[in-house]
C-alpha cells in the first residue's frame, strides 16, 4: 500500500518479510535534508536522528538541491533500514514522497511519518543477494525535488597502487587485502586489456594461491619472465556480490640496472685514470728539483706541534714530547 | 717509515691542496651520513621483503652506525700499515662492495653482515682517514675547514628522495647496485688525499707523519718516570674520551625524540618535519660560523667547546618547558645552534689536546667511546620513555650528560700544568744523563 504525506503515525509493514529474515542483523542509516531558501553560502550540517542501532553520520549540504549521498558497505545478508528526514519550507502535506531503486520506482516497503515540521520516510529491505544491492533514493517532491541516495556496496579490496618491480627469474607474491571483511572465496585473473583470464585453473607450479587469513589472498608466481608482465586482478566473492582489486607487475631484465651500473663504474674508472695521470704529470715536473730538497731534510724547521698546549710549555726534545 | 718521495712542506698549508682534502671529507660526510638516512627507507623495504620484526631489521642499521665508530682503533692501525690513500680507498671499496653484495641478500642475518658490517667498517675507514688528513693540512683554519666539510650532512636530505626514486624504478636490488656504484666515486676522491710531510724539529730520523709513534715517551729517566708519564697521558686521554662519549650520548636523544615529542604535544607531522629541516639547516650554518669564530683564536678553542656544551645542557634541561609549537621551534633552533657549535669543534679540540702524530690513535679511541654512546643512546632513551611515559625524562638526561661532559673540559688546564711539570722533570733528567 502506498501512502501520501499525511499525519499518520504508522503503517502496517509487510509482516512476512521481517519474520522470514528476522535472524539477520539490522542496519540503519539515515540522511536528512532541508529545503532552505536560496542562499549562496548555505552549509547545513544536520545531525541525523537515528532510531536504529548502527551507524550515524552527518551529511553536509553545500547548497540546497545538492543530492545528499551515503555509501553503505555490506558484507553479509542483513535487514537494512534507510531513513530520510526532510524539513520542508512550506506545508508538510504538500510534499510528495517517493522511493526509487536505480531508476525503478518502488511501490511498497516504506512508510512516511511527520513530527512537528519534519517529515520522515523509512524504507526497509532485506538484502540477501546481489540483486538487492545498488542505489536507493528517496525523493521529496516540493518546489524543487530533494533527493537522498544510499549506495549499497560490497567492501572494497586493496591491491597495490604502485607497480611491483621484479626481475626475470625471480618469484613474486601479489597480495590483495580487505580491511574488515571476510570474503567467502578469492579468485585471481590476469588481465589482457579488458579480457580477464583466470589463473590457477589448471593447478601448476608456477601459480600458487594461498592466504593466511581470510581477509587476504596471496598469489605467488615463480620463474618470472617478461611475458608475465601486466595487470593481475583479485576477486573477492561475497554472498552479496563480487569485489575486485588489481596489482600491476613489471618484469625487468637484469641488464637494465646492470647497464646503469657499468656506466657509473666506467665513469669512476675514468676519474681515477685522470687523477693518476695528473699526479704522474705533476711528479715528472717536480722530479728535477727533488734532489736539491733532500739535503734540507735534516734541517731544523718550524715546530709543527705548536698547538695550544705545547706553546705554553718549555721547548724540549721532540722525541720525548708527548705530542709526537 | 718513508714510503714515497714527496715534497716536504715547511709548515701546514692551511689552504691550497688542503681544499681538495676538504672536498673529499665533504663527500665522505654526504655519503656516510646519507647511508644512515637512506637506511630508514630500506628498513621498510627489508622488513616487508624478508618479513622480519622491527627489532631484527633495526639491528642492521645499528651495526652500521655503531661500527663506524667502534672500528676507530682498527683504522688507526691499518692506516699505519698501508697509508692513508690506500686505507680510504679500501673503505670506499668496502662500502660499495657491501651494497653490491646486499643486492643478492636472502635473509636478514645476511644483510646484517653485508649491509651492516661491511659498510660500517668502510665508513669508519673513510671518515677517520679523511678527518686525520684534514688535521694535517689545516692548522689555523682547522675548525672552519672541518665545519665546511661537515656541512655535507646538510646535503643528505637529497639522498632520501633519490633513493626512493631508485627503488620505484629498479626495486631494492637494483637500487642497492646503483647506490654501490655511486659510492664508488669515493675511490677517486680518496686519491686526492696526498700525503703531506711536515718536517719537525730535532729529529735525526725523519718520521712519517702518518705513522703511529709509540705513545709513551722513550724511557729517559728510568722505568719509574716513564711509568708515571704513561699514566699521566692516559689521564689526559681519558678526560678527552669521556668528553667525547657523553655529548655523543646526549646528541642522539633529543634528535631522536624531537618528532615523537612534537606528536605527543599534538603538533601534526608536517609541522614536525618542518622542525627537523629547520634544525638541520640551522645546525649546518652554525657549524660554519662556529668554525670560523674558533679559528680566529681569540680564546682557546676548548673554551668555546666548553661553553657550547654548557649551553646545550641548559637548553635541554629547559626543553620540557616547550609545550607549544613556537616554543618547540625556539628550543629546536637554539639546540641546533649550540650543537652545531660544538660539533664543529670536536675535531679541532681533539687535535689541540693531542698533538699531531697521535691524532689517529686519539681519534680512534674517541670514536670507540662515541660508538658506545651511539649503541647505547637510542635504546637508553627508549627505555627512559617507557619507564617515565613522557619524553621530558630523556631531555633531562641529555642535558645532564652535556653538563657532565663540559665538566671534564674544566680539568684541561690542570692536566696541562701536570704534563708540563712532568716534561720539565724529564728534561732535567735527560740533561743530567747527558
Amino acid at each position: 500500500m502506498r501512502t501520501k504525506a499525511a499525519p499518520i503515525t504508522s503503517l502496517p509493514v509487510r509482516e512476512e518479510m521481517t519474520t522470514k529474515y528476522s535472524n539477520l542483523t539490522l542496519e540503519s542509516h539515515s540522511i536528512s535534508m532541508t529545503a532552505m531558501p536560496m542562499k549562496e553560502n548555505n552549509k547545513g550540517n544536520q545531525i541525523c536522528v537515528d532510531r536504529g542501532i548502527m551507524l550515524q553520520r552527518n551529511v553536509t549540504l553545500e547548497r540546497p538541491n545538492m543530492p545528499a549521498e551515503k555509501n553503505i558497505t555490506l558484507e553479509r545478508p542483513s535487514n537494512v533500514e534507510l531513513t530520510c528526514q526532510f524539513t520542508p519550507s512550506g506545508n508538510l502535506n504538500s510534499v510528495n514522497v517517493t522511493w526509487k531503486k536505480g531508476d525503478k520506482l518502488l511501490e511498497d516497503n516504506y512508510l512516511v511519518n511527520a513530527t512537528g515540521s519534519i517529515l520522515y520516510t523509512q524504507y526497509r529491505v532485506a538484502v540477501i543477494n546481489s540483486k538487492q544491492m545498488g542505489s536507493y533514493s528517496c525523493f521529496f517532491g516540493e518546489k524543487k525535488q530533494q533527493r537522498g541516495t544510499f549506495n549499497l556496496k560490497v567492501p572494497e579490496i586493496n591491491g597495490k597502487n604502485k607497480p611491483l618491480i621484479t626481475y626475470v627469474g625471480d618469484s613474486v607474491v601479489l597480495i590483495c587485502k580487505c580491511q574488515d571483511c571476510l570474503p567467502l572465496n578469492w579468485t585471481w585473473y590476469t588481465g589482457n586489456g579488458s579480457v580477464q583470464v583466470p589463473i590457477g585453473v589448471p593447478v601448476n607450479d608456477k601459480y600458487v594461491i594461498s592466504g593466511k587469513h581470510a581477509n587476504e589472498t596471496k598469489l605467488k608466481i615463480t620463474q618470472l619472465s617478461e611475458d608475465d608482465q601486466g595487470t593481475y586482478w583479485c576477486h573477492a566473492i561475497f554472498e552479496l556480490g563480487e569485489s575486485e582489486g588489481h596489482v600491476e607487475l613489471v618484469v625487468l631484465s637484469y641488464l637494465v640496472p646492470l647497464k646503469a651500473f657499468c656506466a657509473i663504474a666506467a665513469e669512476v674508472v675514468l676519474l681515477v685514470a685522470i687523477i693518476l695521470l695528473f699526479e704522474k704529470y705533476t711528479q715528472k715536473k717536480k722530479k728535477p728539483s727533488d734532489d736539491g730538497k733532500e739535503i734540507e731534510q735534516g734541517e731544523q724547521l718550524k715546530l709543527d706541534d705548536s698547538n695550544g698546549i705545547e706553546n705554553s710549555g718549555p721547548r724540549h726534545r721532540k722525541n720525548e714530547s708527548v705530542g709526537q | 717509515m718513508l714510503k714515497r718521495k714527496f715534497q716536504p712542506y715547511k709548515k701546514t698549508l692551511d689552504g691550497g691542496w688542503g681544499w681538495m682534502v676538504v672536498f673529499h671529507f665533504f663527500l665522505v660526510n654526504v655519503f656516510v651520513m646519507g647511508m644512515t638516512k637512506t637506511f630508514a627507507i630500506f628498513f621498510v623495504v627489508f622488513q616487508e621483503e624478508f618479513e622480519g620484526t622491527s627489532e631484527q631489521t633495526g639491528w642492521i642499521g645499528s651495526i652500521m652506525s655503531s661500527l663506524r665508530f667502534f672500528a676507530g682503533p682498527l683504522v688507526a692501525v691499518i692506516c699505519d700499515i698501508t697509508g692513508e690513500k690506500t686505507a680510504s680507498s679500501l673503505g670506499a671499496f668496502l662500502v660499495a662492495g657491501g651494497y653490491l653484495i646486499s643486492s643478492w641478500a636472502t635473509s636478514i642475518p645476511f644483510l646484517c653482515v653485508t649491509m651492516g658490517f661491511l659498510p660500517g667498517l668502510g665508513s669508519a675507514f673513510l671518515y677517520q682517514v679523511a678527518a686525520v688528513v684534514t688535521t694535517k693540512y689545516f692548522k689555523k683554519r682547522l675548525a672552519l675547514s672541518t665545519a665546511i666539510a661537515r656541512s655535507g650532512m646538510g646535503l643528505t636530505f637529497l639522498l632520501a628522495p633519490f633513493t626512493k626514486v631508485l627503488i620505484d624504478l629498479y626495486d631494492w636490488t637494483g637500487a642497492l647496485i646503483l647506490l654501490g656504484a655511486i659510492t664508488l666515486h669515493l675511490v677517486p676522491s680518496s686519491m686526492l688525499l696526498r700525503p703531506i710531510y711536515i718536517k719537525s724539529k730535532s729529529n735525526s730520523d725523519i718520521k712519517d707523519e702518518s705513522s703511529l709513534s709509540p705513545s709513551g715517551p722513550e724511557a729517559a729517566c728510568g722505568t719509574e718516570t716513564s711509568c708515571c708519564n704513561e699514566i699521566q697521558e692516559l689521564a689526559i686521554r681519558d678526560s678527552i674520551m669521556h668528553k667525547e662519549r657523553r655529548p655523543g650520548l646526549a646528541y642522539f636523544i633529543p634528535t631522536f625524540h624531537l618528532v615523537a615529542r612534537a606528536k605527543t604535544l599534538g603538533i601534526n607531522i608536517m609541522d614536525a618535519s618542518y622542525l627537523v629541516s629547520v634544525a638541520g639547516i640551522t645546525e649546518t650554518v652554525s657549524q660554519i660560523i662556529s668554525g670560523w669564530v674558533a679559528d680566529q683564536n681569540w680564546i682557546k678553542k676548548y673554551h668555546y667547546h666548553k661553553s657550547y656544551l654548557i649551553l646545550c645542557g641548559v637548553t635541554n634541561l629547559l626543553a620540557p618547558l616547550a609545550t607549544t609549537f613556537p616554543l618547540l621551534m625556539t628550543y629546536t633552533i637554539s639546540f641546533a645552534v649550540f650543537s652545531g657549535g660544538y660539533l664543529a669543534l670536536i675535531l679541532p679540540v681533539l687535535v689541540d689536546l693531542s698533538g699531531n702524530s697521535t691524532v689517529h690513535s686519539f681519534l680512534g679511541l674517541a670514536s670507540f667511546f662515541a660508538g658506545m654512546a651511539v649503541l647505547s643512546g637510542p635504546p637508553l632513551a627508549g627505555w627512559l620513555y617507557d619507564y617515565t611515559q613522557t619524553y621530558t625524562g630523556s631531555y633531562y638526561f641529555s642535558g645532564a650528560c652535556y653538563l657532565l661532559s663540559s665538566v671534564s673540559l674544566f680539568f684541561v688546564p690542570l692536566a696541562e700544568r701536570w704534563k708540563n711539570s712532568v716534561t720539565t722533570k724529564r728534561e732535567d733528567c735527560s740533561q743530567v744523563r747527558a
